[in-house]
């Protein structure tokens, strides 16, 4: 009993040890990349290709489901996107509340009864509207299959462009950011067959016909909480990853794709919970598959707003799900593990993702009880637990005070020095108590996937902050 | 003597501990020392920025002509940042007159030989900032300095180059990169290849015109995909020959830059390549009969409906949208072709353009009722029931909502009225429920007999 949690805590510590370096590396490289990224966008003229008739037409895809509360601002906020050719495609995945209507009386939708070819199979789509205000806006209406993934190919399937970009219903697209995320795309046309861009906290900052008017951090605790939870997951995690050329997420919430690779690999698997990350996985899979030459890019600077849980209760629900998708995922992918016909994916992306993301809530929570009761029984020292425990805690509030730097150092968003000083406030609280929480609706997710409910269960949203 | 591991071991998980956790606290105080530098850093070098250029802007024109000395602001940084970013954004809006002063500020204040150095001795980033900006300063002295820059073994120094002899913005810059290109092939994306030529030939596509003739079949589709983008209607130069290129690549911009210039024979060397044996040239050749808007290419387009290619069929049933004030036409047109796919493409492609609630506006026209009523019914028979149902409803002219309901009772169309069967009515206002229901009475009455025939559509 003694050898076993002897050996245990030994391994936890290693474990942690392993984990944290990982991503003290991801945050090196991160710096590198915002850095050169910086340098880049000093020169990249957007003017000029805002009026450029060699940028591809992008299909914007927004599936929505009991989005009554955001739909309106957010189709005007995609409608106002700089780009030269646009079309936004809103997918109304079988609401129950009025996001039809909604959409319907401020969009002045008809019905039509345009040629919809299903090449990939979805759940009927009863009809497909078209705005009589705007004709680069159109409305599919389906019946609801209880997945995102569903809504998006069925958009797919609509989507007449080159260029597919996934949009969640809550979310607010800075005015150039579909112009910054396809910066990548045309300066690697062949190569580039996917990019992610950043996303944020929308709650507290102040949203107006769709446009961002003052960025500032929400009020509640929880919301906050996620501000740093998101810097430290998209400006150090993704990028440092994409960095490597090893992205495995692409944010559902704000992604471009290439629509006839989407086709290919037969569009987004109806029965995952993580969408986005299945698509992209399975993207890695056929190109490496067909030893294509390819990158998967990422972009710090094109930015999404999203509206993230003001509650405990919904909270715990999204995570969990996010956790039973990445399970779902890496199951279905397990032959790519430690697979050299997928090169460093096969090696790397997929090991670390199976190590330090599938097996990192199992791992805490018996690592933790395995040390409390090494503690109290006299197995480990007093003064090594404490210690331990500090340094986990203050390992994790370094990485995400680096995020807060990551951020200074490119976009800027939150000015305000009170803004700044709570900041870097929470990323002493991320740790705990909010990582333990999580931790706990990650094991939750583990189980709801082993136990069938993998479900597109709702997620209440509050609305934006309108200007007053 | 002990090994680094032996010494490491020695240390135990406590020591190793507790260097880690100094190391993390030295490093939390380090991030959060230069979070606060750099903003305290910022706040002040942004203060100085704004005051100087309030003061560099209210003196401009006597900088600008020399009459406060160039020494006096190029030998302070700041200064010098400043003067040359007003510089190069002034030359983006100036007109002829103001440009000549500029440049002239440009070339007597020694800013373009500090650039064409910096090109010359600097490597990296450095090099490449000086690139964009001597390519933003449009001199053509510039040229040759920019030209060195594509002989850059870096990808990223390369493509700045690029960027910046387009920005030069003239046949010479441009033919400095056709060269390189001649040379070897460049490491430069071909959109921003693409993009700095269309630059430089924007005002001479009859220079460029004349190049593509005369390119290897290397460069040919490069410089014939940007002179479609470019080429107007005082192009000259023979794009028959192009029309005719052994290249799909290049026919297929030969057929955009035909409709782009309108020369007297661009209908029927676009007709040729609407029959070209390669998809995307005819796919080219049908967008371009669309552009053109003549109506001598509808006959054209509409045979292009039922191409064997899906993509050019679709496109065909776009540019045949196109045609203002010949719904009823080339509706009619579609229907005797008794294709059903090519009628259906097209009625699609009439609701995503939004033909369909103009072809319902005719119906109050006197002059174009005869058409379009027949038109309609066809649009029916493609299975445009949603939209006519709602355009009974809410289409604004009343005249042609009434007429249109008429029509639609007089169609006996069943599949109209499964349609209206499975609508739920419990959510229109009461005028709507009402037509609708008149409509589903008078569709009834008609007891299934299809009264759509091809006689009537023939009218």
């Amino acid at each position: 009993m003694i050898e076993f949690l002897q050996t245990s805590n030994y391994l936890l510590f290693l474990y942690y040890l392993a984990s944290n370096f990982i991503y003290l590396g991801l945050l090196v490289a991160s710096i590198a990349a915002t850095v050169a990224q910086q340098r880049r966008l000093a020169n990249l003229w957007l003017d000029r290709l805002r009026a450029s008739t060699l940028a591809p037409p992008i299909s914007v895809l927004v599936p929505a489901h009991n989005e009554e509360k955001n739909i309106v601002e957010s189709v005007r906020s995609l409608l106002a996107l700089d780009y030269p050719e646009l079309e936004i495609i809103v997918v109304n995945d079988g609401s129950t509340d009025g996001t039809l209507e909604q959409l319907r009386q401020h969009f002045q939708l008809m019905r039509t009864d345009m040629l919809y070819v299903s090449e990939i199979s979805t759940r009927p789509v009863h009809a497909i509207y078209m705005s009589g205000l705007d004709r680069r806006l159109l409305v599919l209406d389906k019946a609801s299959s209880g997945r995102k993934a569903d809504a998006l190919n069925a958009g797919l399937n609509a989507a007449s462009s080159p260029f597919v970009c996934a949009v969640d219903a809550d979310a607010v697209l800075e005015k150039d950011a579909l112009l910054r995320i396809m910066a990548p795309v045309l300066s690697d046309p062949h190569r580039v067959v996917a990019t992610g861009g950043i996303v944020r906290v929308v709650n507290g900052t102040v949203v107006e016909d769709g446009v961002i008017r003052r960025v500032k951090l929400p009020r509640r605790v929880l919301e906050v909480l996620q501000v740093t939870e998101y810097l430290r997951a998209f400006l150090i995690g993704r990028q440092g990853w994409a960095q490597l050329n090893m992205l495995l997420i692409i944010s559902g919430a704000f992604g471009v794709f290439r629509r006839d690779l989407c086709r290919q690999i037969g569009g987004f698997r109806p029965s995952a919970v993580g969408e986005d990350l299945d698509l992209v996985v399975r993207l890695h899979r056929y190109l490496l598959e067909k030893k294509e030459d390819y990158r998967i890019g990422f972009v710090p600077d094109p930015v999404c707003w999203t509206e993230v849980p003001s509650t405990l209760k919904m909270l715990a629900r999204q995570r969990a799900r996010w956790q039973s998708g990445l399970a779902d995922v890496l199951w279905q992918n397990r032959d790519m593990l430690f697979n050299s016909r997928y090169g460093r994916i096969g090696w790397f992306a997929i090991p670390y993702h199976w190590i330090f993301e599938w097996l990192a809530p199992l791992v805490e929570v018996l690592g933790w009880a395995t040390m409390i009761i090494a503690a109290s029984i006299g197995v480990l020292s007093g003064e090594f637990f404490v210690k331990f425990l500090l340094f986990g805690y203050l390992f994790g509030t370094l990485i995400s005070i680096g995020s807060v730097v990551l951020e200074e150092m490119t976009y800027h968003r939150y000015n305000d020095w009170r803004d700044l000083a709570r900041l870097i406030a929470f990323c002493f609280l991320e740790h705990f108590p909010y990582r333990p929480l999580n931790t706990l609706w990650r094991v939750r997710g583990l189980w709801d996937y082993l136990s069938g409910r993998t479900t597109w269960r709702k997620i209440e949203r509050t609305g934006f902050v309108e200007a007053k | 003597m002990p090994s680094g591991f032996s010494h490491f071991a020695s240390w135990g998980p406590a020591q190793i501990l507790f260097e880690a956790l100094a190391s993390t606290v030295a490093g939390i105080a380090v991030l959060l020392a230069f979070i606060l530098l750099r903003r305290t850093v910022r706040t002040r070098y942004f203060r100085r920025l704004a005051q100087r250029s309030q003061e560099i802007r209210k003196n401009w024109d006597s900088i600008v002509c020399g009459d406060i000395p160039y020494e006096s602001w190029f030998r302070n940084s700041l200064d010098h940042e400043i003067v040359e970013s007003i510089l190069l954004d002034r030359l983006e809006v100036a007109g002829p007159a103001e440009t000549q002063h500029l440049h002239q500020c440009i070339r007597q204040s020694g800013l373009l030989d500090k650039r064409v150095r910096e090109v010359r001795r600097l490597k990296g980033w450095r090099r490449r900032q000086a690139l964009l900006a001597l390519g933003r300063m449009g001199l053509p002295e510039s040229i040759a300095a920019l030209g060195e820059g594509l002989e850059d073994s870096r990808e990223e120094t390369c493509v700045d180059a690029v960027r910046g002899l387009g920005r030069v913005a003239t046949p010479a810059a441009a033919s400095v990169i056709i060269d390189r290109l001649l040379r070897a092939p460049l490491a430069c994306p071909a959109p921003t290849l693409q993009s700095a030529l269309l630059n430089c030939y924007r005002s001479h596509s009859s220079d460029l015109l004349r190049r593509t003739l005369e390119a290897a079949d290397d460069l040919r589709p490069l410089l014939a995909r940007v002179l479609a983008e470019v080429a107007r209607r005082d192009t000259h130069g023979d794009l028959l020959t192009l029309a005719a290129d052994s290249l799909p690549e290049v026919r297929a911009a030969a057929a955009r830059a035909l409709a782009a210039v309108r020369p007297p024979y661009a209908l029927t060397a676009l007709a040729r390549l609407a029959a070209d044996e390669e998809w995307f040239v005819r796919l080219r050749a049908v967008v371009a009969l669309g552009d053109l808007s003549d109506v001598r290419g509808i006959p054209v387009l509409i045979e292009a409906l039922r191409d064997a290619n899906r993509f050019v069929r679709l496109r065909a049933a776009a540019a045949l949208a196109r045609f203002e004030g010949e719904e009823e036409k080339v509706l009619h047109l579609t229907v005797q072709t008794q294709d059903r796919y090519a009628l259906q493409a097209l009625v699609s492609e009439m609701q995503r353009s939004g033909r369909i609630p103009e072809l319902v506006n005719a119906l109050a026209d006197p002059r174009r009722q005869p058409l379009a009523e027949p038109a309609l019914l066809a649009a029916l028979e493609a299975g445009s029931h949603q939209i006519l149902i709602d355009l009974v409803l809410h289409h604004p002219n009343w005249r042609a909502r009434k007429r249109l309901a008429r029509l639609l009772a007089r169609s006996g169309s069943q599949a109209l009225l499964q349609c209206l069967e499975q609508m739920d009515l419990s959510l229109d206002p009461p005028r709507q429920r009402r037509v609708l229901r008149w409509l589903n009475t008078k569709l009834q009455e008609t007891d299934g007999a299809l009264l759509i025939s091809e006689a009537a559509l023939r009218t």
